[in-house]
Formats: C-alpha cells, sequence, structure tokens
C-alpha cells in the first residue's frame, strides 16, 4: 500500500507534519526512501536460505542463536548488502530533492538558493559535490560487501 | 546382534502431490532394526523412498504413522548425536573448513580456542591440513566432502547418516572416500547408515544391506555380507561378492522394475527417470 507512492511525493505532507525549519522533513523523507529497498531485499535474503544449509545447521546442533546469527544472517547478507546500496543512492537523491524543496539546510537548500540568485557556478559546485559524496558512500559500501560477501557454491 | 539403536516400526509418510493434491504414499508400513555399532546400507530403486526413511532416521520428518524410536526414545527433532551428510554436502560457503568443521563445536558451547584445536583435530583425520582457511567453493568435490565428514565427525556422533554422499564423486575419488570412510568407521566405532544405489559399494562397505521395495518403500529383504574383514578393494575379486552381488542385483532389479511399470501406468506422458538403470551398474 505505501511503497508504490514515491519518496518525493511524501514532501508536501512532511512539510506539513514537520516543517520545513530544520531537518526533520528531510529526515522523514530519507527513512521512507530507504526502508523498502532495505526490508524487500533482507525479506528476500531471508526467503533464499537453502533448506539444506538449514538442515545442515540443525543436524548439527544449532540452536536459535546459532540458526539466525551463524546460518540465516550471513546467508543473507549478499541480499542485504545489495539491499543497503540501493538504499543508500535512493535515500541519497531524495534527500537533496527533499532539501530543494523543503529544507533551509544542507546541499540542496544550497543549490536553490544559488539558483535563485542567478550564481551558476555555486549550483554546479554543488552538484560535483552531491555527485562525490554518493560516488563516496557507495565505494565504501563496495568495501563492506567485498569484506563480508561469499560466493555460492556451484 | 546386540540391543538395538534404532527401532522403527510399521513406519508410514506421504507427500501430496503440489500439483493435484493427491496424497502420495512413500514409505508403507516399513520396520526395520538398526543395532548400534552396525555398518548399514539402504539401497532400494530411485524414488522408493529412501532419503525419506533417512530423514525420518534423523528427525527432520515426523511419520504418518508407526514410530521410529532412537535408544527407546521416539526421534522428534534434529540432533547432533544423529549427524546426516547430505548429498550436497550441506557446508556453508560463506565459513572457511575450519569455520565449517567448529560449527558443531561452537554449538556445544566449547570455548573459541579450544574449539579451534578440536576442530584440527577432525581436519587432519580426513587430511584436509593445510586447507583450514579456505572457502569451500574452493575445494575439489572430494574435499569437500572430506569437510563434510569432517564436520560430522566434529558432531561426535553416535550414528552418522549419509545420503548418497559419493553421488557426485568421480570413480576413483569414490574408492578412496569409500575406503577413508571404512578407516573411520573401524577407528571412530559409530554406527554408519548409508543411502545409496550403488550396489558395489553397498556390498563393499557395509556389513548389512537393506534392499528397499518399489515405492511405497518397505524392506524387501535384509541381506548381511558376510566378506573378509577388514575390507579392501581386494574383496572386490572374492567368489563371495560376485554372489552377493548377483543375488541383490536380482533382488533390485525386480523392484527397478516394478518402478519403472508404475511410473509408465501413472504417468504415461512422462518419461521415466533415467536413474534407475545406473542402480544396477
Amino acid at each position: 500500500m505505501l511503497r508504490p507512492i514515491p519518496p518525493i511525493a511524501w514532501i508536501p505532507l512532511a512539510v506539513l507534519w514537520f516543517g520545513v525549519r530544520g531537518d526533520r522533513a528531510s529526515n522523514f523523507i530519507t527513512f521512507v526512501a530507504a526502508f523498502f529497498p532495505l526490508f524487500l531485499h533482507t525479506f528476500s535474503g531471508i526467503r533464499h536460505i537453502e533448506e539444506l544449509h538449514l538442515n545442515a545447521a540443525r543436524s548439527l546442533g544449532a540452536g536459535r542463536r546459532m540458526l539466525l546469527l551463524d546460518v540465516a544472517l550471513p546467508s543473507a547478507l549478499p541480499f542485504i548488502i545489495t539491499g543497503l546500496r540501493i538504499s543508500l543512492g535512493f535515500a541519497w537523491m531524495c534527500v537533496i530533492a527533499a532539501e530543494l524543496i523543503a529544507s533551509n539546510s544542507g546541499l540542496g537548500y544550497m543549490i536553490e538558493i544559488n539558483r535563485s540568485m542567478l550564481n551558476t557556478a555555486n549550483v554546479i559546485c554543488g552538484m560535483i559535490t552531491i555527485g562525490a559524496v554518493g560516488y563516496l558512500m557507495n565505494a565504501g559500501i563496495l568495501l563492506v560487501e567485498r569484506r563480508f560477501s561469499w560466493k555460492p557454491l556451484q | 546382534m546386540t540391543d538395538s539403536l534404532f527401532s522403527i516400526k510399521g513406519l508410514s509418510k506421504s507427500f501430496r502431490d503440489p500439483r493435484s493434491g493427491v496424497p502420495l504414499p512413500v514409505l508403507n508400513d516399513l520396520s526395520l532394526e538398526i543395532a548400534s555399532g552396525e555398518f548399514i546400507s539402504i539401497i532400494g530403486p530411485s524414488g522408493c523412498g529412501k532419503t525419506t526413511l533417512l530423514y525420518h532416521l534423523g528427525g527432520f520428518l515426523k511419520p504418518d504413522a508407526g514410530s521410529v524410536r532412537y535408544k527407546g526414545a521416539p526421534v522428534l527433532d534434529p540432533h547432533p548425536e544423529r549427524t546426516v551428510i547430505f548429498q550436497e554436502y550441506g557446508l556453508f560457503p560463506w565459513k572457511t573448513v575450519l569455520g565449517n568443521v567448529e560449527f558443531p563445536i561452537k554449538a556445544r558451547g566449547v570455548p573459541c580456542r579450544e574449539r579451534r584445536e578440536i576442530a584440527r583435530k577432525y581436519i587432519n583425520m580426513v587430511h584436509l591440513n593445510g586447507f583450514e582457511n579456505t572457502c569451500p567453493q574452493q575445494l575439489s568435490g572430494g574435499m569437500k566432502q572430506r569437510a563434510g565428514i569432517a564436520r560430522a565427525l566434529a558432531c561426535q556422533p553416535e550414528v552418522v547418516l549419509m545420503d548418497e554422499p559419493f553421488a557426485s564423486l568421480d570413480n576413483i575419488t569414490r574408492e578412496i572416500m569409500q575406503e577413508e570412510i571404512l578407516r573411520l568407521w573401524s577407528e571412530v566405532g559409530k554406527t554408519f547408515i548409508l543411502i545409496t544405489h550403488h550396489l558395489e559399494e553397498a556390498i563393499f562397505m557395509s556389513r548389512r544391506v537393506i534392499v528397499m521395495s518399489a515405492r511405497p518403500g518397505r524392506v524387501k529383504e535384509s541381506v548381511e555380507i558376510d566378506l573378509p574383514e577388514p575390507r579392501s578393494p581386494e574383496v572386490k575379486a572374492h567368489p563371495r561378492f560376485a554372489a552377493l552381488k548377483k543375488h541383490l542385483t536380482h533382488s533390485l532389479r525386480e523392484e527397478v522394475e516394478k518402478t519403472i511399470a508404475l511410473a509408465k501406468r501413472l504417468e504415461p506422458d512422462e518419461e521415466p527417470s533415467g536413474e534407475p538403470e545406473t542402480a544396477v551398474s
């Protein structure tokens, strides 16, 4: 029900609820944007745990704690990290959009102010900064992915 | 024989056909006693419920009727005392060999440092030393199987249940693994139950071979394998081996033919599975 509503469409409601001052409206939009990709990926990661691994773990004496921490979580981790990457990109996009419209701080707000003052150089500077920060965040997640992900057995 | 470890009485199980919802009986009124310390093989045509039987022994399935008792108590849940080596090994690809072998030791609550030492002992036992920090996907089939065996032994099981553990190995590796399992069996003195459709393997490895009938499966006959001990590849040339093989081939062939006939009758448009032919080779 809530998922098909694009996070950007929440901006007007967020402004009504939280006001333009401060970060609360854009925090809310970021949350809405990040929630579903991560949730759905985690969910399908858990659903894709192989019966074989669960059976093996149970016949090796794993209790609930080990089933969760040593089997379910690492098994779903590649999905979770993918979800995290998508969530991050999406949230970054939406936080800028929210700041453009419903904020009085942040990079989006800075671009918007400079646009109204016809200061093209600053607008482009803001865009480049946004790109660079997004790139670095993605690189960070890739690093995490390389550390924790495993390749499935053929 | 000594008193029995597993006592199966009147075990029946059916599965619902996912498409039509019609219950399909897989095991019907199966009774079997397994003594402690035995090496027993269960053979039968494919689809006769061998794996279903093993899953009952392991505690993964609940019987529709009848009972499965282990040391006198009904089997309700999987337990490391009755550990299973699966056909596809079931190694955790996100753990190294050491991590995999440590898993059952960790489940027992052994502190980290001791855990490592115990795991190394089992890894040495299957000659995988040097591969502790390798991930399963980098191992060959035979080495994966060894890792699986080390992990199962690390459970300190009373019974090792094996579901066609050599199915995906090449012939030579298969023979080597058979001998290794026999060596481990005589070393640890536990009960080994092997599901296979490879007749020679069953005769070579076990002290008793159970032939299961076509679906719905029940015990057709139980054959004591009175070959000279300890078993070495030479027993395959023994005249008794040939006689046993002839007898069991005949017995199994009857059931495979029944299975094929059944498949033809039930589903005329579907091809009968190709697997039964390999069963008698």
